[in-house]
């Protein structure tokens, strides 16, 4: 016993020696060294960069300035505009009190359907057309596969265009688009001749 | 469903005689169904149906879904259910395309049992599982309703051993689409013009039940050629239990067909 409790000190001793002597390894994991040579290298072409673009982009503007009137010069456009300075001017509601810009962000969320599920059919690079109503015409489909499938082939008897609206998970509406009641009507009666469907007021 | 009704009694009295001769018969139909569905797929799936059956938009709705032939699907409901979306069947399926609850239902993404009995929510599933057949036997509708019938564990793919009750399922499906296009016996034109007629207005009267599809069929050929005006039919009810019904359109068409009736041996009960 005496023994082994020698050993374990006179280890513990050498191992102290070992680390006064040689010190204590620098060892920092959370940022790679930098070389501060390469980063003032870099710093100073993005710099250089910029002040070439800017130039360029004066020099473009000056250049357009001279074809256009100049009524209009100060409707050119801001070449880098700030981001709170670019959410402002997107947003008309931009004086709403906040309740109201919540309650029709909600209204946005469900109706059109949201362009992150695959495989709606709504159009992501189509801008939404405020002049355009949607007509929902059969039962919701329980899945998106079904009504996607149901427009494949509806779209190919009937010759229009359709989008599938998710109103929440497992209720999946197929509507048309239309600008008035004739048309509401025209759509409805040409899809009832050309699937035998039997739709109301068609 | 029925307005006027035979006594089962009736059955009885030409019993023994049609029975010997439908054993006799034994439908030997040497149609190939795997030949005759093909055909049906190449040439007929346009051919609008012979009357208006019941949810008619919910079956021309899955059919468009899922890219099936109108008609086939009302085939399959006329064979699983005629049309009723109370059926419920001894092996626990339910409604008006048979859906086997719990996993037939299941596996089409129905989790409520009551869900099978809205007939919309039924045929799509049910044209959904027909679909996910035909695409799994390669466009062989044979295959696909005998797999339907029977589960497509059962059924391979290469349709080289087929139980015969499945061989049977198909044919009979078969059996029904003829009467949805227009071109079985018991389908023969009424008083409407073909395919405006509503189908759930006819009226229903069983005869008699057996136990053996077979000898349902040969009761049927056999007294369908004894009396040609005759609208006859059988439908499977439950497990085990096949009636032979006797359509018409209305009192007179009824009276009409008692008359019929008699006159080839079968005596009407009281």
């Amino acid at each position: 016993m005496i023994r082994i409790l020698g050993f374990l000190v006179g280890s513990a001793a050498s191992i102290g020696m070992m680390l006064l002597l040689l010190g204590v390894p620098d060892i920092n994991l959370s940022k790679p060294p930098i070389d501060d040579a390469a980063s003032a290298s870099v710093s100073q072409t993005i710099e250089a960069v910029a002040a070439d673009l800017e130039a360029v982009a004066v020099e473009t503007i000056e250049a357009a300035s001279e074809f256009v009137d100049d009524e209009f010069v100060d409707d050119l456009p801001t070449i880098y505009p700030p981001a709170e300075e670019q959410a402002a001017s997107n947003s008309e509601d931009a004086d709403l009190p906040a309740e109201e810009l919540i309650s029709d962000t909600s209204q946005i969320a469900s109706f059109p359907p949201d362009p992150s599920e695959p495989g709606t059919a709504t159009a992501i690079d189509d801008p939404p057309d405020n002049d355009l109503r949607w007509h929902s015409f059969w039962n919701p489909f329980r899945s998106e596969i079904a009504a996607n499938g149901f427009v494949g082939q509806l779209e190919k008897v009937t010759g229009l265009d359709y989008r599938v609206v998710k109103i929440k998970t497992g209720v999946y509406e197929v509507t048309f688009a239309y600008e008035n009641d004739t048309e509401r009507r025209t759509k409805l009666t040409q899809i009832a001749s050309a699937t035998g469907l039997e739709l109301p007021e068609s | 469903m029925s307005k006027y009704c035979f006594s089962q009694k009736g059955a009885a009295v030409l019993g023994f005689f049609l029975l010997t001769a439908a054993s006799a018969a034994a439908v030997k139909d040497t149609t190939d169904p795997n030949m005759a569905w093909q055909n049906y797929l190449d040439n007929d799936t346009q051919i609008e149906p012979s009357y208006r059956f019941p949810h008619a938009n919910c079956f021309r709705v899955a059919a468009l879904t899922y890219g099936l032939p109108h008609t086939l699907l009302l085939a399959v409901a006329r064979g699983e259910s005629d049309f009723d979306t109370t059926a419920r069947s001894r092996a626990n399926a339910h409604g008006v395309m048979q859906i086997l609850w719990p996993t037939t239902a299941n596996h089409l993404g129905i989790k409520r049992l009551s869900e099978l009995y809205d007939p919309c929510t039924n045929i799509d599933a049910g044209a959904r599982y027909l679909k996910e057949m035909l695409t799994h036997y390669d466009g062989n509708l044979h295959l696909a309703l005998a797999a339907y019938n029977y589960g497509p564990q059962r059924i391979p793919t290469n349709g080289d051993v087929i139980p015969s009750g499945a061989e049977w399922y198909s044919a009979y499906i078969f059996r029904h689409l003829n009467y949805v296009l227009g071109n079985s016996p018991g389908n023969r034109p009424g008083k409407h013009p073909a395919g405006e007629h509503l189908y759930s207005q006819l009226g229903r009267s069983t005869l008699v039940s057996f136990g053996e599809p077979y000898r349902a069929e040969a009761f049927v050929t056999n007294l369908e050629q004894r009396a040609p005006e005759l609208r006859l039919d059988w439908f499977r009810k439950g497990v085990g239990k096949f009636a032979v019904v006797l359509i018409y359109e209305d009192r007179e068409d009824f009276d009409r067909s008692a008359g019929l009736l008699q006159q080839s041996g079968f005596r009407l009960g009281n």
